[in-house]
C-alpha cells in the first residue's frame, strides 16, 4: 500500500518514476484510470488509497498471490461484518470454540482513516442512490461510523467549499467524503458532463485543498491491469523492498518477449482485458474454440497495450453448500481490506467471495458469485 | 440542526403515517372479521369504505379480503402499505440503526407468512407486535430528536385521519392531535417543512367527516408559523 501510494503520488507530480524507467509512460498516460485533472493535486494528508481491496488467491501449493489491488471503491466490507454480527448472536459457541479475531472495528479503522484526512466539518458518505447495488453497504457504513449519508443533490459547492445542506436550509461544511460514485460521475464540470450523480465543482474544492475525497479521484491508474505487472518494481523503487506478496506470473503482450510467449502459449493462458472489470474481459484461453482463440490472437496483435496474460493459478477449493443446501467446493478468493490514515492497517476479515458455478474461477458478485464471512484466528 | 434534509424528513413523516395505517387497519380488520363470525351475512363493507378499499364488485367476500390484505399491486392495501413503510425504513438505516429498520422487514415478513387463512389472524397479531417493537426502538433508540419527533407527528396525523375513518369518538381524535403537538416540539423549524399542509389537509379532513376540526387547524397555523414564540406556541396548542 505504501508503494501504490508512493507511486500515485510520483506519477501525478514529478512523475520520476516514468523518468527513471521503472514504468514505460504508454502504461500510464493511456491508462483509462489515469486522470489529467487531478495532475499536480496532493490530496489532503497525502493520501490517495485510504481503502484498498487486495484480491488474494491461495495455490493449492500453499503459496499466496495477488490477482488484482483494488484502489477505487473496493466495495464489500459490510457483508462480512454483518454477517459475523448475525453468526455470533445464533450460534456463539462456533466462537467460543474457535480463536477467531472479532472484526467488528472496521467502521473504526473507517472512521479514522476518513477522521485523518478531514479537513474540517462532518463526514460523508456519498451514495448514487437507493438502486445501486451497493445500497445497504453505503447506509450501513454510514451507521456504522456516524457519518451522514449523503445523496448527490444534499451536497452543495460555494467558493471552494463543500456543504451539506439540511431541510432549513442551513449549510454544513463538509470534511470528508467517503464517495461510492466513479470517478468518471463525481463532478459534471470535470468529468462526464452527463452525470446526475455527481456534484458540481465538488472537484474545485478538493483541488483547493477544502474537502477530502476518500478513495482520491485517480487512483484507477494505479489499479489498472496493466500497472499490476510493474507492482513488484514499484516495491522496490519506492521502498527499497522486496515483495512478500507474489503476483500471479504475468505478461505483457506490450513487451515483444512477453508477446511471443503469449502468442505461443496462448491456449493455457488466462487473458484480461485492461478496461474491463468485476469480471468482465476475462477468458480462458483452454475455454475458446479455435476460432475464437484465433479472434482473440488477432485482438492482441491489433492492441498489444489492451491486453495481459496470465498463467492460470490452480487456486484452492473451499468447502461450501450448493443451492439445494449440499456440501460442495468451491473456487473462492479472499479479498482484504487495508484501511490507511496515520498508518495502514490490513483488517484482521475480508471478504471472502466464491464461484457459485463448480470449477469456474470468476467469483464476482456480478457474475453470481457468493460470499462468506473471513475468520483469521489469533492461535 | 443535525443534518436532517427535507427528503429525509418525508421519509419520516411517511414511515410514521404507514406503519400506524398498517397496524390500524390490521386492527380493524379483526375487529370487523370478529363482528362477522357469529353472523350468516359477511359484512365488511363499513370496513373497505374506511380503507378507501373499491373491490371489484364479482368478487366474492374471501377474494376481496385477500386482495385488500395482500395485492401489492393495490395501493390501498395492507401489503403494499407495509411494503411503503419497508421502502422509506431503509433509507433511514443511518438514523434509525439496523436493529430498529429491522422490526419493519420482520414486519413485512410475517405478513407475507399470514396469507393462509387459517393462520392468518395469529399472524397479523404478529406484525402488529413488529410494528409495536419497531415504535418502542425508535422511542428507545439514539436518533435524533427531530427523527423520533417527525415518525410521532406521521404515526399521530395518520392515526387521527383513521380514528375519523373509523367512526372513532371525539376524545380518541383529540388524543391523536394532542400527541402531534407534542411531536411538534421536537422539530426545530417545522415552517420550513411541509408540515402545515400535512396539517391542513387533515383538518379539513377530520371536519368533513363531522368532528370538531378547532385543534388540528390551530396545529396547522403554528407550524405555518402564524402566531410568535414557537415553544410555548406548540405547548398553547396540544394542552
Amino acid at each position: 500500500m505504501r508503494a501504490l501510494n508512493a507511486f500515485l503520488r510520483d506519477v501525478y507530480s514529478e512523475k520520476q518514476v516514468i523518468r527513471d524507467g521503472v514504468i514505460p509512460e504508454d502504461f500510464v498516460y493511456s491508462s483509462s484510470g489515469y486522470l489529467p485533472q487531478v495532475n499536480e493535486v496532493t490530496p489532503p494528508s497525502g493520501i490517495y488509497a485510504h481503502i484498498a481491496g487486495e484480491d488474494l488467491v491461495q495455490a493449492k501449493d500453499g503459496t499466496w498471490y495477488v490477482l488484482e489491488d483494488n484502489l477505487r471503491i473496493p466495495s464489500g466490507a459490510s457483508y462480512p461484518l454483518i454477517a459475523r454480527n448475525i453468526t455470533r448472536r445464533v450460534a456463539p459457541d462456533v466462537y467460543a470454540a474457535n480463536d477467531v479475531v472479532d472484526n467488528r472495528d472496521y467502521p473504526d479503522l473507517l472512521a479514522r482513516a476518513m477522521r485523518y484526512s478531514s479537513c474540517g466539518g462532518i463526514p460523508v458518505v456519498l451514495t448514487p442512490g437507493r438502486y445501486n447495488a451497493a445500497f445497504f453497504e453505503h447506509s450501513y457504513l454510514a451507521e456504522q461510523t456516524g457519518a451522514t449519508l449523503a445523496y448527490p443533490n444534499d451536497l452543495v459547492v460555494d467558493n471552494n467549499q463543500l456543504y451539506f445542506c439540511d431541510y432549513s436550509g442551513a449549510k454544513h461544511k463538509v470534511g470528508v467524503v467517503y464517495r461510492r460514485i466513479s470517478d468518471e460521475y463525481l463532478d459534471p464540470f470535470c468529468f462526464n458532463p452527463d452525470s446526475v450523480i455527481g456534484v458540481p465543482n465538488l472537484m474545485a474544492a478538493y483541488r483547493a485543498g477544502n474537502v477530502a475525497i476518500v478513495n482520491a479521484p485517480g487512483n484507477g491508474v494505479a489499479d489498472d491491469k496493466g500497472i499490476y505487472y510493474f507492482v513488484p518494481s514499484m516495491i522496490h523503487y519506492y521502498l527499497g523492498e522486496q515483495p512478500i506478496l507474489k503476483n500471479a506470473p504475468t505478461y505483457l503482450p506490450f513487451f515483444d518477449d512477453d508477446y511471443a510467449y503469449v502468442m505461443e502459449r496462448l491456449e493455457s493462458l488466462v487473458l484480461k482485458d485492461v478496461a474491463e472489470a468485476g469480471g468482465y474481459g476475462v477468458v480462458f484461453g483452454r475455454d475458446l474454440a479455435p476460432d475464437e482463440l484465433e479472434r482473440l490472437r488477432r485482438s492482441i496483435q491489433a492492441d498489444r497495450r489492451r491486453f495481459i496474460a496470465q498463467e492460470v493459478v490452480d487456486f484452492k477449493d473451499l468447502p461450501s453448500v450448493d443451492a439445494g443446501g449440499r456440501p460442495c467446493r468451491r473456487m473462492a478468493d479472499l479479498r482484504a481490506f487495508v484501511l490507511t490514515g496515520k498508518s495502514c492497517r490490513v483488517w484482521a476479515s475480508g471478504l471472502t467471495r466464491y464461484s457459485n458455478t463448480p470449477g469456474s474461477m470468476v467469483v464476482n458478485s456480478s457474475q453470481g458469485g457468493g460470499f462468506k464471512d473471513t475468520w483469521v484466528l489469533s492461535r | 440542526m443535525g443534518t436532517l434534509t427535507l427528503t429525509k424528513a418525508d421519509q419520516c413523516l411517511w414511515l410514521g403515517r404507514y406503519t400506524e395505517r398498517v397496524f390500524t387497519e390490521l386492527e380493524e380488520f379483526f375487529r370487523a372479521f370478529d363482528a362477522n363470525v357469529d353472523l350468516d351475512t359477511q359484512d365488511f363493507s363499513a370496513f373497505w369504505d374506511a380503507c378507501d378499499y373499491e373491490a371489484e364488485g364479482d368478487k366474492g367476500t374471501e377474494e376481496r379480503l385477500f386482495d385488500m390484505l395482500y395485492d401489492y399491486t393495490d395501493p390501498s392495501s395492507v401489503c403494499s402499505d407495509m411494503r411503503a413503510a419497508f421502502g422509506n425504513a431503509i433509507l433511514l438505516r443511518p438514523e434509525l440503526g439496523t436493529a430498529t429498520t429491522s422490526y419493519i422487514e420482520l414486519a413485512l415478513l410475517n405478513l407475507r407468512k399470514s396469507k393462509e387463512p387459517a393462520a392468518r389472524l395469529v399472524r397479523h397479531r404478529t406484525v402488529c407486535d413488529d410494528i409495536l417493537a419497531f415504535w418502542g426502538a425508535v422511542e428507545d433508540g439514539d436518533a435524533p430528536l427531530e427523527v423520533k419527533s417527525l415518525i410521532g407527528v406521521g404515526k399521530y396525523v395518520e392515526r387521527a385521519d383513521l380514528c375519523c375513518r373509523f367512526g372513532r369518538p371525539q376524545a380518541a381524535l383529540d388524543e391523536a392531535l394532542g400527541r402531534i403537538g407534542i411531536f411538534l416540539e421536537g422539530i426545530e423549524s417545522p415552517e420550513c417543512l411541509p408540515l402545515g399542509a400535512t396539517l391542513s389537509s387533515l383538518a379539513e379532513a377530520i371536519g368533513s367527516r363531522g368532528y370538531d376540526c378547532a385543534l388540528a387547524t390551530r396545529l396547522a397555523d403554528a407550524c405555518v408559523g402564524k402566531r410568535s414564540g414557537r415553544g410555548s406556541r406548540l405547548k398553547d396548542v396540544s394542552a
